[in-house]
């Protein structure tokens, strides 16, 4: 993985320092919190319903074993023992101190992380398909990009203070695990007509109060230019994004209003001004950081696996949450942080120090942030996954759950959240308490859900999506179906009216039994018995006896 | 201009480690809502906020405002379900079904698991079936073909 040069190495140990002195300055007063709240977010401090929260980036999600144990030293020495992974494959601490974060930030920036960009209306931390550089699906590890990109955008001085915030995914599968078309800029990495590597460009995603999918403005971006194509993007948003309106800031916004066509021209013609400028990738530098993402040593292996003795719940996490690797005689391995009716997202100390331990001795010491949670060991030998199965349950992580309806996402709702106006993580816990029994048979389908408008829990593309809004002063809940931020990306439609919190959980079950009793088959999914179904027998069985 | 409430409790921020804090009748900062001074009139509810701004100007509280609460018997309740969460704490449950608190501790556990999982020195290929019941794995080492998400959106 990217390792710092001198020159970050010296940039976070500055930022550090300055931040200590801003904070020593605010708790004596010196700087008013008008003063201090810039300088805060600009460091991912958040001052959240309960306490300060701080955001810590994870560059396209890729940590190895020595960040993790930091991350857990961390929750255990200033926090209350638990970090909660986002759906931004970043880290939130939500109970820090002000007064220790600027030791927080010292601790991190030994091993090369930071709170950086992960705040603001800048280009904030880089997302990248969660199996880069390990599954048989992609072109070639795509994280490599992402690195040019994140250095390209760090303190970036045309880009500091745009109309909003801007967020960048990227993917080399054709299986999107990204969600790249609903991100402000999602890019495919792909083989181009003339064999070499290139980007397919998505712009103008994004979810919120308007959820949008992405318009592909461009199919054969050379590889070269992908700095020079991108700055022209967000040199056309930051011309003409809405600054008048925070609610129309986005780059979406723009994209919608104007046409993607004319969107598209008008970067086209930015682009061929500065195409050939310094912002050409020359191909020693694209080298040069490929470099830093080498394939590990991989071994030969057996072509079978060593299994037995068979044990069914082995068997069933084989299942669910191993997936296919590019290296024979290895697996890529969900570690699933959905235990059923526990906190999504949630890792407590011990249970990251367990996950370190496992990566160091049977990942070449890698361990992947997935946007649905989750956290993925990528390289794992098959004849070892008895093992890693075991460590796994030793710190109550064996749920074998992948992308079945217990795998809920959640935003951190009200129960965290200042913004919130509805609890996500208890209604999460109570949907997965309910279905459990019958995840098998339900198969794959994917329950998002946030706790307002703003949509962290990516409500808008869930299978089943809820969302909580705010009705005379109490919760309420919205449902909605059909949703996928996929390759197949589509928008939910709500159902119909809303629920309490009570009724929400009814509700879920109902479409879940509704399903099971439609489906053509056991193999036809959720998303494909609506699509085949629409909307009408589902919201039948929710209010036909209202 | 929004009206201004008329029964009400000032709360805040505590500056240095950002801890939720109301007023209480004795004009201290106080984690519990229980002894909230509350403010029953308009002149009240203008002296609640100057003390807010004051205090916030001394840098002792952070983003102080009024919520609006009932008085019951059983003490102070906040009207907005937003405010209720904020007085108490994180609502997560714990009494869920299957939910496991992860405990401290758990680390030697795990090397003991580790142990105990080991594979037989000399295991032996698996032939036919590779698992049973198991209608696909994840990886075509494993037996078969199809991807766990394979079917998923």
């Amino acid at each position: 993985m990217y390792r710092y040069d001198e020159f970050d190495a010296e940039f976070v140990h500055q930022r550090v320092a300055q931040f200590r002195d801003q904070v020593a300055r605010r708790l004596t007063g010196e700087l008013t919190e008008d003063e201090f709240k810039p300088l805060r977010l600009m460091n991912g401090v958040y001052l959240q319903l309960h306490a300060y929260m701080l955001r810590i980036a994870i560059p396209y999600g890729t940590l190895n074993s020595r960040q993790l144990r930091k991350l857990a030293h961390i929750a255990r020495t200033y926090d209350r023992g638990t970090g909660h992974f986002t759906t931004r494959q970043n880290l939130q601490f939500n109970w820090p101190k002000l007064a220790d974060i600027p030791d927080i930030l010292g601790e991190l920036a030994t091993v090369e992380m930071h709170a950086i960009q992960t705040s603001g209306n800048c280009i904030r931390n880089v997302t990248a398909d969660h199996f880069a550089g390990a599954t048989a699906e992609e072109v070639a590890d795509p994280r490599p990009y992402a690195e040019i990109i994140r250095q390209w955008s760090s303190l970036h001085p045309e880009f500091s203070f745009l109309p909003r915030k801007f967020k960048v995914a990227v993917t080399a599968a054709s299986r999107d695990r990204a969600a790249i078309r609903v991100h402000d800029i999602g890019l495919e990495l792909k083989r181009l007509a003339t064999g070499a590597l290139g980007f397919a460009v998505f712009v103008g995603g994004g979810q919120g109060r308007t959820p949008i999918i992405a318009k592909r403005i461009r199919d054969d971006l050379p590889e070269a230019d992908l700095l020079s194509y991108l700055e022209a993007v967000l040199r056309i948003y930051n011309l003409h994004g809405r600054r008048d309106n925070k609610f129309k800031a986005r780059i979406k916004i723009l994209v919608h209003e104007i046409g993607a066509a004319a969107f598209s021209a008008q970067v086209e013609e930015e682009w061929q001004r500065i195409r050939d400028s310094a912002l050409r990738l020359p191909e020693d530098e694209i080298r040069r950081i490929q470099a830093y993402f080498t394939p590990p040593a991989f071994e030969p292996q057996p072509s079978k696996a060593y299994l037995r003795p068979p044990e069914r719940s082995f068997e069933r996490w084989v299942t669910r949450n191993t997936h296919t690797h590019k290296q024979p005689g290895y697996a890529i391995v969900t570690i699933s942080l959905k235990p059923i009716g526990g906190v999504p997202g949630d890792a407590s100390a011990e249970q990251m120090d367990a996950i370190a331990d496992l990566a160091q001795q049977y990942s070449f010491d890698e361990v992947r942030v997935s946007h649905e949670q989750n956290l993925v060991l990528p390289h794992v030998r098959i004849e070892d996954l008895r093992r890693v199965y075991a460590g796994l349950q030793a710190v109550g992580l064996g749920e074998a759950n992948a992308g079945l309806v217990t795998d809920i996402i959640a935003c951190p709702g009200l129960d965290y959240c200042a913004l919130a106006n509805a609890r996500s993580i208890p209604i999460a816990q109570r949907i997965s308490a309910r279905l459990a029994a019958r995840q098998d048979a339900i198969g794959d389908l994917r329950i998002k859900i946030s706790g307002c408008i703003n949509a962290c829990g990516h409500h808008h593309v869930g299978h089943i999506g809820i969302l909580g809004v705010e009705k005379r002063g109490e919760e309420h809940y919205q449902l909605l179906l059909g949703g996928s931020g996929a390759e197949d990306a589509a928008l939910a439609t709500i159902t119909g009216p809303g629920f309490d919190p009570d009724g929400i959980v009814d509700a879920v079950a109902k479409v879940v039994d509704t399903y099971l009793s439609l489906r053509a088959s056991a193999n036809e999914t959720f998303l494909a018995a609506y699509g085949r179904l629409g909307p009408a027998p589902f919201k039948e069985a929710l209010y036909a006896a209202a | 201009m929004s009206k201004a409430p008329t029964v009400c409790v000032l709360t805040a921020n505590r500056l240095r480690d950002g801890t939720v804090v109301f007023l209480d009748f004795e004009g201290a900062w106080s984690e519990t809502l229980v002894e909230g001074l509350v403010a029953r009139s308009p002149d009240e509810v203008r002296a609640l906020r100057d003390r807010g701004s004051y205090d916030a100007i001394r840098s002792i509280v952070v983003d102080p405002y009024l919520i609006e609460v009932h008085e019951t018997l059983s003490g102070l309740l906040p009207i907005r379900y937003r405010e209720r969460v904020r007085a108490t704490g994180p609502s997560v449950l714990d009494d869920v079904p299957g939910y496991r608190e992860p405990a401290a501790g758990q680390r030697q556990g795990l090397q003991e698991r580790l142990a105990y999982a080991s594979p037989p020195r000399e295991p032996q290929p698996v032939e036919g079936p590779q698992m049973h019941g198991m209608p696909g794995v994840g990886n075509p080492d494993l037996g078969a073909t199809h991807d766990a998400h394979a079917e998923a959106a």
